[in-house]
């Protein structure tokens, strides 16, 4: 074997770890603002048990409605429940919702959407005709027919939102491999002898999935605020599970006199649909390879 | 003589065309012997490459192909996917035009190539890691340890298509397919890779098919080209018959352009007329209406191909000398 000589254009230089944390920040300055609201959000939900200065669940009527001061930093519910420590806990409920939902959905419609895709034909009109039926619906009133079948609970929530929100992630799914399908690293990998499987599954997947994680991450904030809103039309959550929507819906009836009943809620819900949406418009640029400009 | 490594004969490929189908190969004849490198040259759209996708079985639906392609006696035309398997990558493998899209960029150059080779050799992991530097090194790519951990992107165009053509001669192919492999790369870079290429060739004494545009690097590597226009082969022989004795017009006026360019000339010389439309192809020779030795017969009758001496053939009925008859090829 031949000796190479080293050539200046071959050694590749590596930035150290502190250079390219501070880099990274300073590209995508909304994504870790993003990260940082949402961890602390997580954080705070995580050790709600050690934070809150009450039981979310103590009713004190002789406190009830109290607005927000340092004993109750948001105030109380008109059972003198501490508003602060049910957001907290229903923290748990949303993110939980966020997560379950996004997904599943992304579950359901990104294996349909790689099937659709790569193979085409007839077996890509059928999958998306049924998706059509899905997406054919205004944006709520599918979730709603559909747990007004099951029956209302926060289960059958999750899994009403998801069944409607799966054919926007096989849409876009499709598109992507529709795309991917025609790179010539697809081809060079099927003239290397890889079979159908592992083309879909190794080479066109990663490289689609991409515009699926970013809707993903977009879309999180929109179920929290789905589930919100069917908990509020008494379809989602129940008492005693504490939820923001739910908090939200059974305050509305104070809200011009005790506005911090509804506002607390609505505000943590306005938080987190705001951090997970940074999170979502950065991922894009993240996820690229190509992004990193150390240099 | 042995069996050669890739026998293509009356190979025809047809894609449905909403008005009518277009015939992309229309006939296609060649054969490659072992240790050989054939230049298949032809301007684009003359179905250079699906020629060369046909040989893998790769011809994209809803293309229809028929005649028979035999790489090393295995016939390709008809196979299913099953059967073309062990085909695709070990006794036959492709480089491709464009090297900065012809790997996943999703995973490092390290992964792409263990995954290949470990495809067709029964290796371990490590045993695989070792196997992809030694290919590495073989293609001369410099610090192949390093660049292992690299993802496509961080590479240069040269690089990868050094480590496309490592990950090509990986599994020990008995015929190569280089399809335009310098087209996309600078000069320089491009001189380096068609050394890289002879070398290997005269080391591992491969069969190659070597598709380009590009004349003068037929001249340095290739030992035997073929030409093609409009779906069909105008001319093959060695590249010394050929390149010193054109018998078709078309050749004629191939090397009229670069020998021109050779002499001092300061205006490049092209053929006039453009190159036909594969849906509505003239009768007679394709290239009768661009040819000013064409008459009334090309313009009805399709010229067979003429055998001259040392397998030099030319499809036309106007060659400026008669065939030697040699008997029977």
């Amino acid at each position: 074997m031949t000796e190479t000589p080293t050539l200046p254009e071959t050694t590749f230089l590596r930035p150290s770890w502190g250079l390219r944390v501070r880099a990274f920040i300073a590209n995508n300055k909304l994504f870790v603002i993003g990260v940082a609201i949402f961890l602390s959000i997580l954080l705070a939900t995580l050790l709600a048990d050690w934070i809150v200065p009450y039981s979310p669940t103590k009713v004190a009527f002789s406190q009830k409605l109290l607005p927000p001061s340092l004993d109750h930093l948001m105030g109380t519910d008109r059972f003198g429940r501490d508003i602060f420590s049910r957001v907290l806990y229903g923290a748990r409920t949303s993110l939980l919702v966020g997560t379950m939902v996004t997904l599943m959905a992304i579950l359901i419609g990104a294996p349909i959407g790689l099937i659709s895709g790569y193979f085409g034909g007839k077996i890509d009109t059928a999958l998306m005709r049924i998706s059509d039926v899905f997406l054919a619906f205004p944006p709520l009133l599918l979730p709603i027919s559909i747990v007004a079948a099951l029956g209302p609970g926060l289960t059958n929530a999750l899994i009403a939102l998801a069944i409607s929100w799966f054919p926007w992630y096989a849409r876009i799914m499709r598109g992507a491999v529709m795309r991917v399908r025609k790179e010539l690293y697809v081809d060079a990998a099927r003239a290397m002898g890889v079979g159908p499987a592992k083309i879909m599954l190794r080479h066109i997947a990663p490289n689609s999935l991409t515009p699926v994680i970013v809707q993903g991450s977009m879309d999180f904030g929109y179920t929290i605020l789905a589930a919100a809103s069917l908990s509020f039309i008494g379809l989602g959550a129940r008492p005693p599970t504490i939820e923001w929507g739910l908090m939200a819906a059974s305050a509305r009836t104070q809200f011009l006199e005790y506005w911090w009943t509804v506002l607390s809620p609505g505000f943590a819900i306005f938080l987190t649909v705001l951090a997970v949406n940074l999170i979502g418009d950065g991922v894009c640029d993240v996820l690229d390879p190509k992004h990193e400009k150390t240099r | 003589m042995s069996e050669p490594v890739l026998q293509i004969s009356d190979l025809q490929i047809e894609f449905p065309g909403l008005v009518r189908n277009v015939q992309v190969v229309r006939g296609v004849n060649l054969t490659i012997d072992r240790g050989k490198i054939l230049g298949l040259v032809g301007e684009s759209g003359s179905g250079k490459s699906m020629t060369a996708m046909a040989c893998l079985g790769l011809v994209p639906s809803p293309g229809r192909v028929r005649g028979s392609v035999k790489v090393d006696g295995f016939e390709v035309v008809g196979r299913t996917e099953k059967e073309l398997a062990h085909l695709r990558g070990g006794s036959v493998a492709m480089i491709f035009q464009n090297p900065m899209r012809a790997l996943n960029p999703f995973f490092t150059i390290g992964q792409q190539m263990v995954e290949i080779l470990r495809r067709h050799r029964r290796l371990d992991a490590a045993q695989a890691r070792e196997a992809v530097i030694e290919v590495l090194h073989s293609v001369k790519l410099p610090d192949p340890e390093l660049a292992l951990d690299k993802y496509p992107h961080q590479l240069s165009g040269g690089q990868i298509q050094r480590v496309i053509i490592a990950l090509a001669l990986a599994c020990q192919p008995k015929l190569l397919i280089a399809d335009e492999p310098t087209t996309a790369l600078d000069v320089t870079i491009q001189a380096q890779i068609i050394a890289l290429l002879g070398e290997l060739v005269d080391r591992m004494n491969l069969t190659v098919l070597f598709i380009t545009h590009d004349l003068s690097v037929v001249a340095s590597l290739c030992d035997e080209v073929a030409v093609m226009y409009a779906g069909k082969i105008f001319e093959t022989g060695t590249v010394d018959d050929v390149f010193n004795a054109p018998k078709h017009p078309y050749t004629c006026k191939l090397m009229d352009t670069v020998l021109a360019v050779g002499r001092g000339a300061t205006e490049l010389e092209s053929i006039p007329g453009q190159v036909p439309d594969l849906m509505f192809l003239p009768s007679g020779c394709a290239f009768h209406d661009r040819c000013d030795r064409a008459s009334n017969v090309c313009a009805r009758v399709a010229p067979e191909s003429k055998i001259f001496n040392n397998g030099h053939a030319a499809a036309c009925h106007h060659i400026s000398n008669e065939p030697v008859d040699i008997g029977d090829l």
